[in-house]
């Protein structure tokens, strides 16, 4: 099995569309989200589109940070240091961002408290930074009930199920099988819109077809993983 | 030895455009150097391996890291070399990642597998990543300190 395979994702190519929307000259309302729920693929886009652009600056939210935490790690990605006074570490952002301008962007941020969220805008309101949150669907929660967040934010951008195209390519570029319209649709449907079951289902079908000696993807290997797949 | 690789016992020097770029970094040193000067600091083994280093010394002029003072006299500027952009991928993926085989490496960066396993294995010479496992064929490092990582190769 193949397991180095990357699919560029219509979801894929949004995350790129408005990243380079907010790399683009500041308007005042350069705050973003992206919202969906678990499995569809939001950090690896997040981390790809960090590692190709070395415009971007991407922080993980960890449990129970407070907003000190979370200003100090964006200190730390810019300059290197982690200055124990907020002041400092705003200072130090201007003086990196006015250098260089980058995109933040902060992955689970729904877990990020008000306080937290509240810095963002800040960060972004004094030094014109554009900022990308990443988060599950209560993000979006989060961000309408202050109007604050919410007049800021440019674009929500809603993460859409994998699609049964996208199932047909994965299968195509992992076990080199080509599947028939029905096994791609019972395949979809058993992953129900997630990136993470379409590797293991992809995985038990390896293991099957070694087992049974076949080698073409046919429709007893896609039943034995829908059947005692996902429950 | 640098740019060199054995294949099945035989010897095979690789990577002329860095040879051409070493041999011109070399001769700089010394005041102005002609074309014919990169060539012979060069060394090539045959006709086909000397046409091949004259192409690079042309690409390498063509792409602004040489000035052309005369008639066979070329100097060297630092710094117009390319930067090494998927190394430095490389080490982006390999930071957020933490703990990462060469497969995740690839996922995030489109680099070809063999160098990205080359770079690892570097990397896990001088101790900034350290064996943690193995998934089948593919074995498992992790960054051993995330922060100076960070601070040496990502940043």
């Amino acid at each position: 099995m193949n397991n180095d395979v990357f699919i560029a994702t219509t979801n894929f190519q949004k995350t790129q569309t408005l990243v380079s929307d907010l790399l683009g000259p500041a308007t005042g309302v350069d705050i973003a989200a992206i919202v969906g729920p678990a499995g569809r693929g939001k950090s690896f886009i997040t981390e790809r589109i960090y590692t190709n652009n070395i415009n971007t600056l991407y922080v993980l939210y960890q449990e129970k940070w407070s907003h000190i935490e979370l200003i100090r790690e964006i200190t730390f990605r810019l300059s290197g240091t982690r200055p124990r006074l907020r002041q400092t570490c705003f200072d130090i952002i201007q003086d990196e961002i006015r250098e260089r301008r980058r995109l933040i962007m902060v992955d689970d941020g729904d877990r990020a408290n008000s306080a937290c969220l509240n810095v963002l805008r800040n960060i972004h309101d004094i030094l014109k930074v554009p900022i990308l949150v990443i988060g599950e669907p209560f993000l979006e929660r989060k961000i309408l009930r202050e109007k604050r967040l919410r007049s800021r934010t440019r674009e929500m951008l809603f993460y859409s199920p994998v699609s049964p195209a996208d199932v047909n390519v994965f299968f195509r570029k992992t076990l080199g099988a080509t599947l028939t319209p029905s096994q791609t649709e019972k395949l979809s449907k058993y992953c129900e819109g997630d990136f993470r079951p379409l590797l293991t289902a992809s995985i038990r079908a390896e293991r099957f077809m070694a087992a049974s000696g076949i080698s073409a993807m046919t429709d007893r290997v896609v039943d034995a993983i829908c059947k005692d797949g996902r429950k | 030895m640098r740019f060199v690789k054995m294949v099945e016992n035989k010897t095979i020097r690789t990577g002329m455009t860095d040879r051409v770029r070493a041999a011109c970094k070399a001769l700089d040193a010394n005041g102005p150097f002609s074309r014919r000067d990169v060539v012979w600091h060069v060394d090539p083994n045959d006709g086909r391996e000397e046409l091949s280093a004259r192409r690079a010394f042309q690409g390498i002029y063509g792409r602004g890291e040489l000035i052309r003072l005369g008639r066979g006299k070329y100097r060297h500027i630092d710094g117009r070399a390319p930067t090494a952009d998927v190394k430095c991928k490389i080490y982006r993926a390999m930071h957020i990642k933490g703990a990462f085989c060469a497969a995740d490496i690839k996922k995030l960066t489109d680099a070809d597998k063999s160098y990205i396993s080359a770079v690892i294995r570097k990397l896990a010479k001088v101790g900034d990543l350290e064996l943690i496992g193995k998934s089948g064929k593919d074995k498992i490092y992790q960054v051993k300190w995330t922060n100076r990582f960070y601070l040496e190769y990502v940043k």
